[in-house]
């Protein structure tokens, strides 16, 4: 299995047939993509093709649980926005009626289509998050030629989120074994269990952070550009596949967005 | 009764000593970023209500880390929110992007007041208390509401109309959170991180 930065994916998954670089160029261009089409179906149906590929990818589906409040608070959070404050409109239809409060049809579709590409915005996201390694993110950053000092500081960062998220469940353990139950908390105790996370883990990160300026010192690590070896960039080979992939991506991508912009037929 | 002590300048350099950039520097920067990540992050999925997070501890962060490490925690306030909002599907990569000056700025007018009005992050003084809480906070915080209800506007995430509400309803939110944590940080953390050579008077050493 690979430990990816979020989720276990199997090595043997389609997704590491290809570059890093290819998948980082996937992640970039669906990224943005669905905001050049405004119909909401065509953006359900990348949503769709998302799910798919999380599936493909033998991403364990059950794990995106964990973001089913997020996404519904999310389009409640939307929707919410466009019933109570749904502005002026030209030719209001009156769909429907809670009570004292009217449904317009415009606003409403404007919600709908907001929802459906934020939908299509974070499965992008997410998907490059729960297939790739630090590691790919730091080969890939590498193939494109971004500077070392900017690698390194990314690759950083996401060890030390890694370590801290270990740290986060150790302190987090330990209060449950204490019988702290978080679920029942309020609004204002959990923020004080936060601040109550906070400062452990400030202390370990000021610690930690000592050690690595010694290794890095010992190693005698400068800030300072010059020639570097690349272990990890030899270890995975760019192919003729990723090069048609990336050129498509791209083409695709720039397609999307032209039509989108001109034609608004998307 | 006892006079109180005037507190030496934390910011003030002496005569004969150098300030310059380390590795050490830009490790703290990479690991405020770590920390942001997963304090961001979490604070999100606990409490999620969208996109505006009535709870996200991360300002804290963005804040308590350019006071102490300068232009350091600045980069650090934008980059983390990069990395947190992706992990926690809060908001999509176009959207993250938009939000950075939002983010930069919102870090750091809190080392910028602090250094400006000569402040000890210590909080011990009724200055300091009143410059973090007011420039470092309540500022900060009506800054980065103002420009993230404007980001979600511009995505139409919300309905133009909308718009005054959600920035109060940003603003307050994540005030009171970033206050509570910024101060307890401040308060219990500065008297070591004022002693580490990682520490920041000017801006970038």
């Amino acid at each position: 299995m690979n430990k990816t930065v979020i989720a276990y994916v199997p090595e043997s998954s389609p997704v590491y047939r290809f570059h890093p670089a290819t998948r980082l160029v996937f992640f970039v261009v669906m990224g943005f993509v669905p905001l050049f089409i405004s119909r909401p179906l065509v953006n359900g149906l990348v949503v769709l093709g998302f799910v798919g590929l999380f599936w493909v990818s033998r991403v364990n589906l059950l794990q995106l649980r964990m973001y089913v409040p997020m996404l519904v608070t999310v389009g409640l959070f939307i929707f919410l926005t466009y019933v109570f404050f749904p502005g002026k409109m030209a030719h209001p239809v009156l769909l429907a009626r809670i009570g004292p409060i009217p449904l317009w049809q415009h606003p409403l579709s404007l919600a709908l289509a907001a929802y459906v590409r934020i939908l299509a915005l974070l499965a992008a996201s997410l998907y490059y998050f729960y297939t790739n390694r630090e590691r790919d993110i730091l080969v890939a950053f590498r193939k494109f030629r971004v500077p070392f000092l900017v690698t390194y500081f990314i690759g950083l960062t996401l060890r030390v989120a890694g370590m801290f998220i270990e740290d986060f469940h150790v302190i987090r353990e330990a209060q449950l074994a204490r019988g702290l139950d978080v679920t029942s908390m309020g609004f204002f105790r959990r923020i004080q269990l936060y601040a109550m996370y906070m400062v452990p883990m400030l202390a370990i990160a000021l610690r930690r952070g000592d050690e690595i300026t010694n290794a890095l010192f010992a190693k005698g690590f400068s800030l300072r550009p010059g020639q570097r070896t690349d272990y990890l960039l030899s270890k995975m080979p760019w192919r003729a596949s990723d090069t048609l992939v990336t050129v498509g991506l791209v083409a695709a991508g720039g397609l999307v967005a032209w039509l989108g912009l001109s034609t608004h037929s998307l | 009764m006892a006079t109180p002590m005037k507190s030496p300048n934390v910011w003030a350099v002496a005569p004969g000593e150098k300030r310059i950039v380390t590795a050490g520097h830009f490790v703290m920067a990479a690991l405020f970023t770590g920390i942001g990540v997963v304090v961001g992050t979490f604070g999100s999925l606990a409490v999620p209500l969208g996109f505006v997070s009535a709870f996200w501890p991360g300002q804290a962060i963005q804040a308590v880390g350019s006071v102490w490490y300068g232009m350091w925690g600045g980069v650090a306030s934008f980059v983390f929110p990069l990395i947190s909002n992706a992990l926690s599907g809060s908001a999509p990569l176009p959207v993250s992007l938009v939000y950075i000056p939002g983010n930069f700025v919102q870090g750091m007018l809190a080392g910028w007041a602090m250094r400006k009005f000569g402040c000890d992050p210590r909080l011990r003084s009724k200055k300091d208390w009143v410059v973090f809480t007011v420039v470092g906070v309540i500022l900060a915080n009506a800054f980065g509401a103002a420009w993230g209800s404007t980001t979600l506007r511009i995505f139409h995430l919300i309905s133009p109309s909308s718009q005054p509400v959600v920035f109060a309803g940003w603003w307050i939110g994540n005030t009171v959170p970033s206050w509570i944590l910024g101060v307890l940080m401040l308060k219990l953390i500065s008297p070591m991180v004022i002693r580490t050579n990682s520490f920041v008077k000017r801006y970038w050493a």
